[in-house]
């Protein structure tokens, strides 16, 4: 068995008096692709920003690629964050650089890259997104859609280990959120370990390798997507799932 | 109206505007230098460094001007510094100026979205880097009309210089009236308040008309075309 490339265990997060997790076990393997599902407030966001550090933990273990890195310092976390790319829901591209430069700002200063080889790598990502043509634009000049492809390869330009997605589509007009999954399945149909959290219930199914659904600051099911959608173990599930047909 | 009495000054006039132009540019360099440094702390999370910097600004923002300058000249040799007229002036507008650019910068960086900074950390940069290169470039452009204002009172605040002997424009304006009404007699104030009222409008209207065009020059660079 290898390494898994995340394991998280008895992951324990607090907001004062407020418990968001109440023990998080979870493992993931290299190449798997996991949908986290759960209605709002269920954790799953707090979740996913604990893995990457942006959330600080109370209590629990996060190994990545057999590291504990739960409680780093700043500096130890931006090592860790470089290999584990992170895209949000409002793409936050840099309003101050055009589409190449927010492309190629953070491997040339992280050193990850060359100038010259962040150049070809970052015309290589828009060609596979269907953006060559706006390389010198500027985010304000894009669509919604447009600027979550960018702020998706944007992440993949650090070569990143883990993905993860944090409602990449929620703030997308409903005819851009097909363009910006399909660039999902593909890259991670590459082998691209992924955890995405999203309310895209045909996404989940056709994409996932595992449906992880959260409730209460709790992992209720963790299974396939064919076993989730058709037998899925608890009623707050068979809830969820028939609210969002 | 004496206009005689300006041209035959020209030279004397010449040096006390580069004197009062050089003073305010260094006012202005320390003063930013002061904003940014200050500003930025008063947002970082740290709430003992920030209470820290936040009393320090709001103790140079509530002192008039006028008594920084006087403080900064007769207690500088308090302080084992020997300050002259000049140099006392400029390092009190910085002070000043300063404290009153760090609360716009302080503004300015609060309205940068946490989206923006929360993207950047996690792409790996550093904080330092976010901050230089992310947050400080998207704050500049909303504080440019509240910073132009600031440059401008500093500009006309250079002439508080004259009160403890800076040869500023202001200075030397009162030492020429002072010659002419000895030597020569008559009412020159009039003409050489006239023309000196006349140099610094040109000075201020000058630095309004540099701020709109590096507005527009921003605006075009980053919005829809």
């Amino acid at each position: 068995m290898d390494t898994p490339v995340l394991e998280v265990k008895a992951l324990k997060k607090r907001y004062g008096s407020l418990e968001v997790l109440k023990g998080i076990d979870m493992s993931v393997s290299a190449c798997e692709r996991i949908v986290v599902m759960g209605s709002s407030g269920s954790g799953k966001s707090s979740f996913i920003r604990c893995l990457n550090g942006l959330e600080k933990t109370d209590e629990g273990t996060i190994h990545f690629l057999g590291d504990s890195i739960e409680s780093l310092g700043e500096s130890s976390w931006r090592r860790v964050r470089q290999k584990m790319g992170m895209v949000f829901q409002n793409y936050s591209l840099f309003p101050h650089f055009n589409v190449l430069k927010n492309l190629m700002f953070a491997p040339i200063r992280e050193r990850v890259m060359s100038a010259s080889e962040a150049e070809r790598k970052a015309l290589g990502w828009l060609d596979r997104v269907g953006l060559r043509d706006k390389a010198q634009a500027y985010p304000a000049q894009l669509s919604g859609g447009q600027q979550q492809r960018v702020a998706i390869v944007r992440s993949m330009m650090m070569q990143p280990d883990v993905m993860l997605f944090d409602e990449p589509t929620s703030a997308l007009d409903p005819e851009t959120v097909g363009e910006v999954l399909s660039i999902i399945d593909d890259l991670t149909a590459d082998g691209l370990t992924s955890i995405v959290v999203t309310h895209e219930m045909g996404f989940a199914r056709r994409c996932a390798d595992r449906i992880v659904f959260m409730d209460e600051g709790r992992i209720i099911e963790d299974c396939p997507p064919e076993q989730f959608f058709t037998a899925p173990a608890t009623d707050r599930a068979r809830r969820f799932i028939s609210s969002h047909k | 109206m004496n206009i005689q009495l300006i041209y035959a000054n020209a030279g004397f006039f010449t040096k006390a505007a580069l004197l009062t132009l050089a003073m305010f540019a260094a006012s202005v360099a320390l003063a930013t230098l002061i904003a940014v440094i200050f500003g930025g702390l008063a947002t970082i999370k740290n709430s003992a460094v920030r209470t820290a910097f936040r009393i320090v600004i709001e103790f140079l923002r509530d002192v008039p001007l006028i008594v920084n300058v006087f403080f900064v000249f007769f207690g500088a040799p308090i302080f084992g510094l020997q300050l002259g007229p000049i140099e006392a002036t400029v390092v009190s507008l910085a002070l000043w100026g300063g404290a009153n650019g760090a609360e716009i910068v302080r503004g300015g960086i609060n309205a940068v979205s946490a989206h923006q900074i929360e993207s950047a950390r996690a792409l790996g940069l550093s904080r330092l880097c976010v901050f230089a290169f992310i947050v400080v470039p998207q704050a500049v452009r909303p504080i440019i009309p509240a910073y132009a204002g600031l440059c401008t009172v500093l500009l006309q605040s250079t002439s508080l210089g004259a009160l403890v002997g800076a040869p500023e424009l202001l200075k030397s304006a009162q030492i020429i009236i002072e010659r002419a009404a000895y030597f020569q007699g008559g009412m020159p104030g009039m003409t050489v308040y006239t023309f000196i009222l006349v140099l610094y409008f040109a000075a201020g209207s000058t630095l309004t008309r540099l701020t709109r065009s590096l507005e527009r020059r921003l605006n075009r660079s980053t919005q829809p075309s």
